[in-house]
């Protein structure tokens, strides 16, 4: 017998075998892909958590920040609807030390409640930040005026938003005031004035 | 020595084919059981994240109702209604599960049909209001927690 | 047969070791794909936070609308003024949540008399404090125009004004006996004088100016004698036996001057909903509140 099996290839039974040896090798190999293949559909495959914990933090640093300002004690205007009476209908932008306006002429720097708070808080923590007015005009159409801009936000970044009642006599000069920041006089038969809707960005840079 | 290394008076070719076939289907069988457990023990990770996630959702939900109707009892509010729609998956890592809310041991309790391995328990808290013990079970998939002013009471269901 | 079976143990514990290899290598990067791949643990819910803004706007709105209602003097409040500011807020506010997807109303309710609770309704809070850490006072009166409102002898409504360590300084003992306001004021250990409103007064009480229906009254109430060189609070005990105004100012110990005054109170009611939340609630104003 042993001399049978050391004959040539034609009557090599040996080939049985192999045979057997690579559908097995395959039949593993196939076993593997489709356990591959079943365990990844277990997991749930979206954004990446630590993504989300940024966000989650800058929201929560956002409402502290807004909610401080939109504190208004016994009688006073808060320091927000103050900031929004102030503004001169420029956009600032942060410079390093202070916010400048953009304009071409007349180069003011802004000095309100809302940059003493950023400057506090946001800046020392290298957190970029957008601040922008908006309101609802009487065509239905929102519109939207920067008041501090420091470039496009990234990926994650995160919108508060505080909305803030003004009345003709919060406004004062109601002319003056639709000539700096375009916020117009949503009724003329009451005394009120309009609602400011403000909108704060920030993101990590 | 050389007798022994070039011997060949043992060898049988059906016996060597039995050996050899028999280990490899052993060897086959103990690998694809133990895939099977691997994928149990990871299906199981993935079930008790996700609990703890859903029932953590759940608590914040529960808590900010408890602030919202303790923030108006205090200034002398009626409150109409608090009403948070909630929606959960119907089946998580392909079982269904069941979530237990105790006002005993304030514990959200979520446990999958047959394995105790996979039982997750998440801690609520809530000052003003008690929240009525009662049993989900997940195959309902759109639920709604509900705020009752006069029993003081928060019923989900 | 011995080359052939070494090559084929050779290719089949070849094959298995790249299975095994392959198998662990997937179960590894499954857990790391998985493990940062969970979002939804911190899931931002910012309803609280726009419910807390509507509130707190609402408030503001009823505060200003107020302002605008008043035809000359308190008593005197167009209640068609009021209803309209705030219909306009309710559009305008409506517009503005409706861009970030809720709903938003507001039915305004009428104004109406203010009890001495805390929050100005009959179920407030009876024992209260106005004002706290007051340095001196410059004004400070109540009035009770319907005395039918305001509780027997059974429940005195008291003002009482406390320092830092609780003693009474000063206090005013108001009750009703049969159709006349008595009111009884005493100093720290004794009584400084009984008074009384008839039915046909106006029940006017102003007690830093010591009048009555704005005629002097004798003896004195003697209430800046009495609280001076002290840190003081007044207090409102029982407060939901009367119905009535009363307007303070004065300088706070921090030397702030504070302004308050509750003529009225009005109770709006504003629902707030959105896929995932319904909230209905009603808030409590007291007008004019704070003064500007």
């Amino acid at each position: 017998m042993p001399d049978k099996a050391k004959s040539g290839l034609k009557t090599d039974p040996s080939a049985q075998m192999h045979t057997l040896e690579a559908v097995i090798a395959a039949m593993i190999m196939v076993g593997i892909i489709i356990f591959a293949v079943q365990a990844t559909s277990l997991t749930p495959l979206t954004s990446s958590t630590a993504n989300a914990h940024i966000e989650a933090q800058l929201q929560t640093m956002g409402q502290d920040m807004l909610s401080a300002l939109s504190y208004s004690s016994y009688g006073q205007d808060s320091q927000l609807k103050e900031d929004i009476m102030n503004w001169d209908g420029k956009e600032y932008v942060w410079n390093g030390s202070t916010y400048r306006s953009t304009n071409n002429q007349n180069k003011t720097t802004l000095n309100s409640s809302f940059t003493d708070i950023l400057t506090q808080i946001a800046v020392p923590r290298g957190i970029a930040h957008n601040v922008h007015f908006s309101w609802v005009a009487d065509n239905g159409i929102v519109m939207d005026k920067s008041y501090i801009y420091n470039g496009d936000p990234s990926d994650n970044a995160v919108m508060i938003s505080k909305k803030v009642v003004l009345s003709d006599t919060d406004v004062g000069n109601t002319s003056d005031f639709i000539a700096a920041t375009s916020i117009p006089d949503a009724d003329s038969s009451t005394g009120f004035y309009n609602i400011v809707n403000v909108k704060m960005t920030l993101w990590r840079m | 020595m050389r007798r022994l290394t070039d011997d060949e008076n043992a060898v049988s070719i059906s016996i060597g084919f039995i050996l050899t076939f028999s280990i490899t289907v052993l060897v086959l069988v103990t690998i694809l059981t133990s895939f099977y457990s691997l994928m149990d023990q990871a299906e199981q990770t993935v079930m008790r994240d996700e609990y703890e996630i859903h029932g953590n959702d759940i608590a914040v939900k529960i808590t900010t109702i408890d602030t919202m109707a303790g923030n108006a009892i205090r200034s002398g509010s009626d409150i109409g209604e608090i009403r948070y729609s909630l929606s959960l998956p119907e089946k998580i890592a392909g079982q269904t599960y069941s979530i237990e809310f105790s006002n005993t041991t304030n514990d959200i309790v979520f446990a999958s049909e047959d394995r105790d391995e996979t039982r997750v328990k998440i801690p609520f808290s809530t000052e003003d209001t008690t929240v009525l013990p009662t049993t989900l079970y997940s195959s309902k998939s759109e639920y709604s927690i509900v705020y009752n002013p006069d029993a003081r009471t928060i019923e989900i269901s | 047969m011995k080359k052939f079976d070494d090559s084929a143990q050779l290719l089949l514990i070849a094959g298995f070791a790249v299975g095994v290899g392959i198998v662990v290598l997937t179960v590894m990067l499954n857990n790391v794909i998985y493990a940062s791949n969970i979002a939804s643990e911190s899931s931002i819910d910012t309803s609280r936070y726009d419910i807390a803004n509507a509130i707190q706007m609402t408030t503001e709105a009823c505060e200003d609308a107020y302002q605008y209602s008043i035809n000359g003097s308190h008593s005197n409040v167009d209640n068609g003024t009021f209803r309209q500011y705030i219909e306009t807020y309710t559009e305008k506010a409506s517009e503005n949540y409706g861009v970030t997807g809720l709903t938003f109303s507001c039915q305004p309710g009428n104004l109406s008399k203010a009890y001495f609770t805390h929050n100005g309704l009959v179920d407030g809070e009876d024992n209260w404090t106005i004002v706290k850490n007051i340095n001196t006072t410059d004004s400070f009166a109540i009035s009770i125009p319907n005395t039918s409102l305001l509780s027997n002898e059974s429940n005195k409504v008291m003002i009482k004004v406390t320092n830092t360590s609780g003693n009474t300084l000063w206090s005013m003992e108001l009750y009703n006996s049969s159709g006349n306001i008595n009111i009884t004021v005493s100093g720290q250990s004794s009584t400084i004088g009984n008074y009384q409103i008839t039915t046909s007064g106006a029940g006017e009480i102003n007690i830093t100016g010591d009048e009555i229906d704005n005629s002097d009254v004798s003896p004195d109430f003697d209430f800046s004698n009495r609280t001076a060189g002290h840190d003081y609070s007044i207090n409102i005990i029982n407060g939901s036996h009367v119905v009535g105004t009363y307007s303070i100012s004065g300088n706070l110990s921090t030397g702030q001057p504070f302004s308050q005054a509750r003529y009225w109170v009005v109770e709006p009611t504003i629902s707030i909903s959105s896929r995932e939340i319904t909230v209905n609630r009603t808030v409590p104003v007291s007008l004019p509140g704070g003064i500007k």
